[in-house]
C-alpha cells in the first residue's frame, strides 16, 4: 500500500477564493468550535450563530467560556449586571459539552441583588476534572463582599493555569492542596489564608505573578505592583523566609532558583519598624545574571531567630551578602545552602550592635562549597569581634578551594586589636595550601 | 512497478540506524516544489513526523498536496521560532501583519493538515482577533459562508438573541 500522502498529488488553486470556502466549510465542527473558544463567548453565542444553519449551535459544544461584565456602564449598574447574569446562566443551562476546559469570568458583584451568590454558583459550574484554566477577577466596588472559593476547585487536579484577583478567598490551610499540573498562577495578595501550604502544593509552578503586599512609606523606591518569576528549570522547589511579626505570619517568597548563578542579598533593615514582609524587591536580568535584593524589615528578630530559612541556590556560585551587621549564624546558613558558590562578600555596615558570640563552629558540619568550591571571600567592615573571628577562622581552616581571602578592616578598629585578629589569622592552619590571607589590604599593601 | 515492490522490501526488512536522523527532510508542496528542512522542523509538524516513522524513515521526500509553496516557508519559519523557543509576542505580531485574510485561513488549514497544535492555537487567536466584534454579515463574509436561512427565521433568530446584542464594529473593507 503506498502511504496516503503520496496518492492524489492535486493542484491547489490559490487564487480561487470559491474553493477556499469550500475548504473552510469541509473542516469539522470541532475545528470551528476550536477558532469559536479563542473568541470571548458572547461573540460565539451572539454573532457566529446566526451565521448559518451549521454554525447556529456550534457554541453548545464550546468548552472555553469568557465573560466579562464592565461594571462602569453609567447608572444601570444593577440592570447591566441582571442582563450579563442572565446571559451567562443562559450560556451555562444551554451547552452541551458539560466539561470546561477554560473558564474567566470578570464581573463586578456589587450590582448583584444576590451579591456573591451567582459568582459563586458559575465558579461551581466551571469546576470539573477536566479545569485546565481559571480566571477570575472579581470585584466590588462596596469592597465588602468576598467571594469564597468552594472547596471542590482543590480538587481539579488538571488545572495548568489559575489567576485569582479581586474580592476573592481561598482557604487552603486546614484541607491541603495539591495542583500537580499547575504551571502558571497569578495571585493577588490577602486571597489565600496560606500561600506557603498553597506553593507548596504546586511542585511544577513555572510562572507566578504575586502582588506582594507593599508598604506605602517606600515612596522612594515604589516597588513594581506584581513580580514574575519565570524559570526555565523544570525542576523546582519553593523555600520561604518565615517572619513572626505582630502574631502573624508573612512570607517572602523565593523559590525556584536553581538556574541562577549570580545573586545579590541585601539584608538591610529598613526605618520603618512596623512593616513585616520580607520582599523579593527585584528580579532582573537573563537567566545567568539575576541580582536579587531581600529587603527583610524586622531583621532585629529574625536575625537571631532559628526559623529563617534560606532558599536553595543550587547554581549561584557569586553572591554579596550584604548585613546590618556580622551574623554568624546567618552566614553558616547561607554557605550551606549554595553548594556551588565561588566567590562570596561579605558586606557588614554599622547598623546594628552585633549578637553576642552567637556560634561555635562544628567541624562536623562543613558546606559542601566549602570542600570544593569557594575559593573567594572578600569580608568588608570587619570589626574585630569574636563572632567574626571565629568565621573567619573556620573558613581558613575547611576551605578546601580557598585561594583569597580578603578582608577589609572597619575604620573604627584600633591597632591593638588589628594585632590579635591577625595574629589569631595567621596562625590557623590553612586547609589550602594556595589560600592567601590578605588582612587590611588597603592599608597593608 | 518493480521499483516499488523493491521498495516495500525495504522497508519491511528491520533497520537499525534510523536515516532520517541526520538526513534533511524534503518537503514538496502542492505546485511541486522542494523546500529542503531539518529532520527537527519536521518534527513540529506531526503528520510529517508520523510518515516518516511509519516508513522507517527509509523516504524522505514528503509530497504535501494540499499546502502551496506561498504558505510552506510561513509554516517552516514558524516551526524554526518554535524550536529556537524565540516565539514571543514581538514575533507573532510581526509575523501576522504580513498576512492578508485569505492567508490567515490557508495557514490555519496547513496547521490543521500538518498537525501542528502551537502554530493552530495561534491563528485560531488571530481568526478569532479579526471576526470578534464584527457584524454576522463580516463573519460570513469572512469565512465564505453562504447564509441559508430565510430572512424570516434570520429576523427571528436575531430577536431571539436581541438580549445579548450590544452593538458592534462597523464592517472593515475587506483586505483583499
Amino acid at each position: 500500500m503506498a502511504p496516503k500522502l503520496l496518492s492524489g498529488k492535486r493542484q491547489k488553486e490559490v487564487e480561487n477564493h470559491g474553493g477556499d470556502t469550500d475548504r473552510i466549510s469541509s473542516l469539522p465542527d470541532s475545528l470551528l468550535c476550536h477558532i469559536l473558544s479563542f473568541l470571548p463567548t458572547k461573540t460565539s453565542v451572539a454573532t457566529t450563530s446566526l451565521v448559518s444553519r451549521r454554525w447556529r449551535h456550534l457554541w453548545q459544544h464550546l468548552q472555553v467560556f469568557y465573560f466579562a461584565h464592565d461594571s462602569d456602564e453609567s447608572g444601570q449598574g444593577s440592570k447591566m449586571f441582571e442582563k450579563f447574569a442572565f446571559f451567562v446562566n443562559a450560556v451555562l443551562a444551554f451547552r452541551k459539552s458539560r466539561d470546561i476546559r477554560k473558564f474567566e469570568l470578570s464581573c463586578d458583584i456589587a450590582w448583584s441583588n444576590h451579591r456573591c451568590d451567582c459568582a459563586d454558583m458559575w465558579t461551581r459550574a466551571a469546576i470539573n476534572p477536566y479545569l485546565e484554566e481559571l480566571s477570575l477577577n472579581i470585584r466590588d466596588y462596596t469592597g465588602e463582599i468576598n467571594l469564597l472559593l468552594p472547596r471542590s476547585l482543590l480538587n481539579c487536579t488538571n488545572l495548568v493555569s489559575l489567576s485569582l484577583v479581586g474580592q476573592i478567598k481561598m482557604n487552603v490551610g486546614h484541607f491541603g492542596v495539591y495542583f500537580p499540573s499547575l504551571k502558571w498562577l497569578k495571585l493577588q495578595a490577602e486571597i489565600v489564608d496560606s500561600e506557603i501550604v498553597l506553593l507548596s502544593g504546586c511542585p511544577v509552578l513555572e510562572t507566578l505573578q504575586h502582588n506582594f503586599f507593599v508598604p506605602v512609606t517606600w515612596a522612594e523606591d515604589p516597588l513594581p505592583p506584581s513580580q514574575r518569576l519565570k524559570f526555565t528549570d523544570g525542576s523546582f522547589s519553593w523555600t520561604f523566609l518565615e517572619v513572626d511579626s505582630f502574631g502573624k505570619q508573612t512570607l517572602g517568597i523565593i523559590g525556584n532558583l536553581q538556574s541562577m548563578v549570580d545573586a545579590c542579598i541585601d539584608f538591610f533593615p529598613s526605618q520603618i519598624s512596623e512593616s513585616v514582609d520580607p520582599i523579593l524587591t527585584r528580579i532582573q536580568g537573563s537567566y545567568n545574571e539575576l541580582d536579587i535584593q531581600l529587603r527583610h524589615l524586622t531583621s532585629k528578630c529574625s536575625l537571631r531567630s532559628q526559623i529563617l530559612n534560606y532558599p536553595e541556590f543550587r547554581n549561584l556560585v557569586h553572591l554579596k551578602f550584604i548585613l546590618p551587621c556580622f551574623n554568624t549564624n546567618l552566614l553558616v546558613n547561607v554557605l550551606d545552602k549554595c553548594p556551588m558558590i565561588e566567590v562570596l562578600i561579605i558586606q557588614s555596615n554599622k547598623e546594628e550592635q552585633p549578637p553576642l558570640r552567637t556560634w561555635d563552629p562544628k567541624s562536623t558540619t562543613v558546606p559542601k562549597c566549602l570542600k570544593s568550591r569557594l575559593s573567594y571571600i572578600h569580608i568588608e567592615g570587619y570589626q574585630g569581634f569574636e563572632d567574626e573571628l571565629t568565621f573567619a577562622e573556620y573558613i581558613l581552616r575547611n576551605g578546601f578551594a580557598l585561594k583569597t581571602v580578603l578582608i577589609f578592616v572597619d575604620t573604627s578598629m584600633e591597632q591593638t586589636n588589628k594585632y590579635r585578629s591577625l595574629k589569631r589569622l595567621t596562625d590557623i592552619p590553612r586547609r589550602s595550601s594556595m589560600c592567601q590571607l590578605k588582612f587590611d589590604p588597603a592599608v597593608s599593601s | 512497478m518493480a521499483e516499488e515492490v523493491s521498495s516495500q522490501m525495504n522497508s519491511l526488512s528491520i533497520s537499525e540506524t534510523n536515516p532520517s536522523s541526520s538526513a534533511t527532510i524534503s518537503l514538496v508542496s502542492g505546485d511541486d516544489i522542494v523546500f529542503k528542512v531539518e529532520p527537527t522542523i519536521a518534527k513540529e509538524m506531526e503528520t510529517v513526523q508520523s510518515f516518516i516513522d511509519e516508513t522507517d524513515g527509509k523516504i524522505t521526500t514528503i509530497p504535501l498536496p494540499n499546502i502551496s509553496s506561498h504558505d510552506l516557508p510561513y509554516v517552516i519559519e514558524y516551526c524554526e521560532k518554535s524550536i529556537a523557543g524565540k516565539i514571543t509576542k514581538e514575533f507573532e505580531a510581526e509575523f501576522v501583519k504580513k498576512l492578508n485574510n485569505e492567508e490567515v485561513k490557508e495557514l490555519f488549514l496547513a496547521a490543521n493538515y500538518l498537525n501542528i497544535k502551537k502554530l493552530l492555537d495561534f491563528l485560531s487567536q488571530v481568526i478569532a482577533d479579526r471576526i470578534a466584534n464584527k457584524s454576522v454579515e463580516y463573519v460570513r463574509r469572512y469565512f465564505g459562508i453562504e447564509n441559508d436561512f430565510t430572512p424570516e427565521e434570520e429576523a427571528k433568530l436575531r430577536e431571539e438573541l436581541a438580549w445579548t446584542f450590544t452593538g458592534v464594529d462597523p464592517d472593515d473593507e475587506d483586505e483583499n
